[in-house]
């Protein structure tokens, strides 16, 4: 298929968004901030005959809190995230991943909701919200509103379990605690606008860990077994954190491409692990 | 010259900042074209295959199709390169790289003309690829050229090897990769064809090389240099990558099949990577001696160059290397062998540095080593080492002009990042980082070298209102000598900056002066518009008026001719070095750095926090525009030794854009600081000499140094990415490639190199590019 030959369709509502895709399923495709949709067109891939701009949508807007979830809508973008003081508050690890996104223009441009809809195992608001636990919304104009575990939605590179009439709507999780210490590391080939080669998640609190791996395996990844150890130790010395650390390991399932090889990747989610405790730890 | 002078030496403002500052369509890919249409090139499917045939019916077929043209369409010699033309305008009998042209077409859009291509069938019978430098050597590879995989042998011996390394307190051996870098210009190669009513050919195409260019062009057609007519300037970068023909081949072709419709090439990026130049990745095996004193004795190097499937500038490249094997040092005895060989890995060409930074990162590493094993400073132990004046450089070169290296050594021992070293490296605040400080020095030759027609012509018209017109054929390629040369006119004419507009890559009106390479602009402009502008002060002064606006009127009254050319001949050595062709230079620039790095520990990223740029420009013209320069190459070294490489496997590419071919951004360029030494140059024009490849040189040793310094590992294959460094820290035998099997084949590819029989006798194999047309020397 030609550029020429594709449209870009603009609807004023959800509704008539949801209509679009739902009349014309796998041949439509929502269109965000674009950022990885023109990449993707410009290689010859993601050639859909009718894209279904969403970006500007209210519906897809919000960011509040009530009733004890924080609420992102999917169009909201990086910028109106890691500026935002909600997200400061509730969920400063989002907020961080955010701020390592690409560069100013794409952080202007690019969206949760493209994040999850691109659905890359080096997303960088991926891991966050595996740390989160967060839920993401999904609509359609048969079906209504779905709320999906963000660890089920996504089933490997590229794909997610969003049906083709089906919009990302919203992301939704619990706010982090305010005394919690938390961790966002991303290591890439240069100080910005790199692609992870690992990225890290991290939550801490008395008995309570949370550890997210993105670009290490198919999909972002829970290290569980690291988890368990964070929440049963007593003291942290560095012998310890080293050792929990190095579990990290085996948990992760790499692969080697032009950025760097498995057995690099799986070092690294070990050193990224043991650098992210020594810093909030300080030790 | 007088000592008051009014611009030489100021740091004025860019003359071309404005226009680009406001993003006007100053580049010729950018300007709006009337009625164009669209061109495109059907590269290579394969790295290396025959060709078995070619159909293009369907594609011409195509509505919206224009022309679909073929190698039976060159009408002359099908065939280009700057020092022999082995590279084919449009295959024929076999592609030897990914990015070989095959076939051409115009259409009405680009999509059409992108739809044409997959329309033209080409079957190919695939051929072994040869993907590795060191094993095209070898009797039995196959072969990318019938002449032979060693595009160029040279091999320099002096003074008692053996005995020096005998003799000697301490050997230091080692083997070292550099990168496939490349030049990542924002503008990729482009530009528009277009034959005009008056039959003339025209062609607007950023390039380094007008008049070389045109006849290049003229030879393809089969047609007299005269009717085409090249702008190739300014250009949105090009640090070599434009020295050869990019696409002005193709413009001309089509140009001739579109009705004289204007035609327009622009090259996506991932095509540019594909196809454009690149810098030559080099395996050094350089093993150094020196005396328990610390005195060097005796440098001994096995260079491999990969120009990958044409010869393009491999030649001078790989003896430009040579030329600096021994850097800015004494050494009493050298045994070096270099080879330039064919591969199927893309093609290799000029870009800034020329070979300089392949060999420098072995030497200066090996001198720190040396430094460590003899218990001395590694600053003082260069000192110890200079060449001075009147001394033979390593290959026997007398060193008779301005050497800079004493005064660039001395004004990095008193930069901050030297000077303060200690607490800056203290100054580290996580436990797991660690800080170093690196430091290598470079010297440069300037000019094309020994034998090598080198020239600098310029003409310079009178205006109407008193002002000048200035044109000469280098290009304005970013390193802001449009600027430099305003000044030079405004000096030597008496008049204001303003008053001096200086057309640039024309050549229906610039004098030839050849290329923008070598950091040859600012030399040859600079000293061709001295001469000229005395031609035109001599008319001023013959009309008897009292003002340039004046004399205008008075000239035109005369009938006298108010524009004037002028034009010399560079200077060179007197004696060259026999076997090894263009050697020795005459004039060389110098440089020094210190690079102060943070290693992570963890995972092996390397921040580079500040570099010491010390530069020796001769006198510089430009101050503002010499720091610029500076800070460009530090940026450009930064990503040679941290990030760059053109990933090729099998002869294919692995990352071909600019998401995974990866080049500094603003968060990895470090802090530079620039500090000009000017060492006065007799024979330069004001005492200039030029600067603008010198600072990528000394980087990626700099940078080395640090890392060894930060982490006590020394790498040895560039760039040095996280991978290496953390593998390297770990000690994990992938960081190790200098293995007793290496050291094997490395001895039978010199025995096979030097046995090799070769087409091309070494040093007077290459045929010479003809002179320019209009030769005023
Ligand atoms: C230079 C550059 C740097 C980048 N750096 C980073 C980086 O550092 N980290 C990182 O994680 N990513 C990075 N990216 C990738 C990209 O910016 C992000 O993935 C971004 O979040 C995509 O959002 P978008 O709004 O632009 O999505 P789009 O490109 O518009 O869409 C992406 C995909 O998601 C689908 N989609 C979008 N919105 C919805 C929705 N509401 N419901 C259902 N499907 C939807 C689209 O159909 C499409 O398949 C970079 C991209 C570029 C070009």
């Amino acid at each position: 298929m030609l550029l020429s030959e594709m449209k870009v369709v603009a609807p004023g509502s959800l509704t008539e968004a949801l209509r679009w895709l739902e009349e014309h399923q796998d041949r439509a495709r929502p269109l965000a901030g674009a950022t990885d949709a023109m990449v993707r067109v410009k290689e010859g891939q993601w050639r859909s005959p009718i894209w279904v701009e969403i970006r500007r949508l209210p519906e897809l807007q919000r960011m509040d809190q009530a009733d004890g979830w924080v609420t992102v809508g999917a169009a909201v973008t990086y910028g109106r995230l890691l500026r935002s003081e909600l997200m400061a508050q509730t969920a400063p690890l989002l907020a961080a991943a955010a701020r390592d996104v690409g560069s100013v223009q794409i952080q202007a441009m690019g969206t949760l909701g493209g994040n999850l809809g691109t659905a890359s195992p080096a997303g960088d608001t991926i891991p966050p919200l595996f740390a989160l636990e967060a839920e993401v919304g999904l609509c359609s104009r048969g079906g209504g509103e779905r709320w999906v575990p963000v660890e089920s939605f996504f089933l490997g590179p590229g794909r997610t379990v969003r049906r083709p009439d089906e919009l990302i709507t919203a992301v939704r999780f619990a706010p982090q605690a305010p005394g919690e210490r938390w961790k966002w590391q991303k290591l890439g080939l240069r100080g910005a606008q790199a692609i992870s080669m690992v990225s890290l998640a991290l939550r801490l609190q008395p008995g309570f860990a949370r550890v997210a791996f993105g670009a290490v395996g198919p999909t972002v990844l829970r290290a569980r077994k690291c988890e368990a150890w964070l929440s049963q130790a007593e003291a942290f010395d560095l012998a310890t954190v080293r050792s929990i650390a190095q579990m990290a390991w085996k948990e992760v399932a790499p692969i080697s491409d032009v950025r760097a090889s498995a057995a690099y990747r799986q070092q690294m989610a070990c050193a990224l692990l043991e650098r992210g405790l020594r810093e909030v730890l300080a030790v | 010259m007088t000592n008051q002078q009014t611009w030489i030496g100021k740091s004025v403002h860019r003359v071309d900042a404005p226009a680009k500052l406001k993003g006007e369509p100053v580049y010729m890919t950018d300007r709006p074209l009337e009625n164009p249409c669209f061109g495109r090139v059907l590269r290579s499917r394969y790295p290396h295959a025959r060709i078995l045939r070619i159909d293009t019916a369907k594609a011409s077929a195509l509505p919206g199709v224009i022309c679909v043209l073929t190698h039976k369409d060159v009408p002359g010699l099908n065939g280009f390169g700057i020092v022999i033309p082995d590279q084919p305008v449009l295959c024929f009998d076999k592609v030897r790289m990914m990015g070989d042209a095959l076939a051409l077409v115009a259409a009405e859009t680009p999509e059409i003309a992108a739809a044409a291509l997959d329309l033209i069938e080409v079957d190919y019978e695939p051929l072994p690829i040869v993907d590795d430098a060191l094993a095209a050597i070898m009797p039995g590879s196959p072969l990318v050229h019938e002449t032979g995989n060693i595009h160029l042998r040279t091999v320099i011996r002096r003074g008692e090897v053996a005995q020096a390394f005998a003799e000697a307190a301490v050997v230091v051996d080692h083997v070292y990769f550099t990168p496939r870098q490349a030049h990542m210009f924002l503008e990729t190669e482009g530009g528009v064809g277009q034959l005009m009513p008056n039959g003339e050919l025209h062609i607007w195409c950023p390039a380094q090389a007008a008049f070389r260019d045109r006849l290049q062009v003229a030879r393809l057609l089969g047609w007299d240099p005269e009717r085409i007519r090249e702008y190739s300037s300014p250009s949105g970068g090009a640090f070599g990558g434009k020295d050869e023909l990019t696409v002005q081949h193709y413009l001309a072709l089509l140009a001739l099949h579109t009705g004289g419709r204007p035609v327009k090439i622009h090259l996506s990026r991932e095509e540019s990577t594909v196809a454009g130049i690149k810098r030559h990745p080099f395996m050094v095996q350089m093993r150094t001696a020196a005396a328990a004193d610390g005195t060097f004795l005796a440098q001994e190097a096995f260079v491999v160059a990969d120009t990958g499937a044409y010869a393009s500038l491999g030649g001078p490249v790989l003896n430009l290397a040579i030329e600096h094997i021994g850097g800015v040092y004494r050494f009493p005895s050298l045994n070096v062998e270099g080879y330039c060989v064919y591969t199927n890995n893309g093609i290799s060409g000029a870009f800034r540095g020329f070979g300089v930074p392949q060999v420098l990162v072995a030497l200066e590493s090996n001198i720190d080593e040396i430094a460590r094993r003899l218990g001395r400073d590694p600053l003082d132990l260069r000192r110890q080492n200079l060449i001075q004046r009147g001394d033979l450089s390593a290959i026997g070169n007398p060193m008779t002009t301005g050497v800079g290296n004493q005064a660039v050594l001395e004004a990095l021992e008193n930069s901050p990042t030297w000077k303060e070293r200690t607490a800056k490296k203290a100054a580290v605040t996580d436990p797991w980082k660690r800080r170093g400080v690196g430091i290598g020095l470079c010297m440069q030759g300037l000019g094309l070298g020994k034998g090598i027609p080198d020239y600098g012509a310029a003409v310079i018209e009178l205006l109407p209102g008193g002002k000048f017109k200035v044109g000469i054929s280098i290009q304005e390629i970013g390193t802001g000598n449009q600027t430099a040369y305003a000044q030079f006119a405004a000096e030597a004419l008496g008049c204001d900056v303003a008053d001096v507009e200086v057309i640039q890559g024309d050549t229906g009106y610039s004098a030839d002066a050849g290329t923008v390479t070598a950091t040859r602009s600012v030399f040859t402009g600079g000293k061709a518009i001295q001469i000229t502008a005395e031609k035109m002060v001599a008319l001023l002064r013959s009309t008897g008026a009292e003002s340039y606006a004046a004399a205008y009127a008075v000239a035109r009254e005369r009938g006298l001719e108010t524009k004037v050319r002028g034009s010399f001949a560079w200077p060179e050595a007197d004696e060259e070095i026999p076997g090894a062709f263009g050697l020795p230079h005459h004039i060389y620039g110098y440089g020094a750095q210190a690079a102060l790095v943070e290693v992570d520990t963890l995972t092996g990223e390397v921040q580079v926090l500040e570099v010491a740029s010390v530069v020796d420009t001769g006198k510089s013209i430009n101050p503002m525009g010499v720091e610029g320069q500076s800070e460009g190459g530090v940026a450009q070294g930064v990503g040679l030794a941290l990030m760059e490489d053109t990933v090729v496997r099998e002869g294919r590419f692995l990352n071909a854009n600019m998401s995974n071919y990866i080049i500094p951004t603003a968060g990895d360029v470090p802090k530079v600081e620039t500090f000009i030494v000017e060492v006065h140059e007799e024979k330069g024009p004001s005492g200039a000499k030029g600067m603008g490849e010198v600072p990528i040189v000394p980087t990626m040793p700099a940078i080395f140094g640090a890392i060894y310094d930060a982490v006590g590992v020394q790498m040895f294959r560039a760039p040095a990415t996280p991978e290496r460094v953390y593998m390297a820290m770990m000690g994990d035998p992938s960081a190790t490639e200098d293995t007793p099997a290496l050291r094997a084949r490395i001895a039978e590819g010199r025995r096979a190199g030097l046995a090799a029989q070769l087409h091309q006798t070494e040093g007077e194999g290459y045929a010479q590019p003809k002179g320019p047309e209009d030769e005023e020397a």
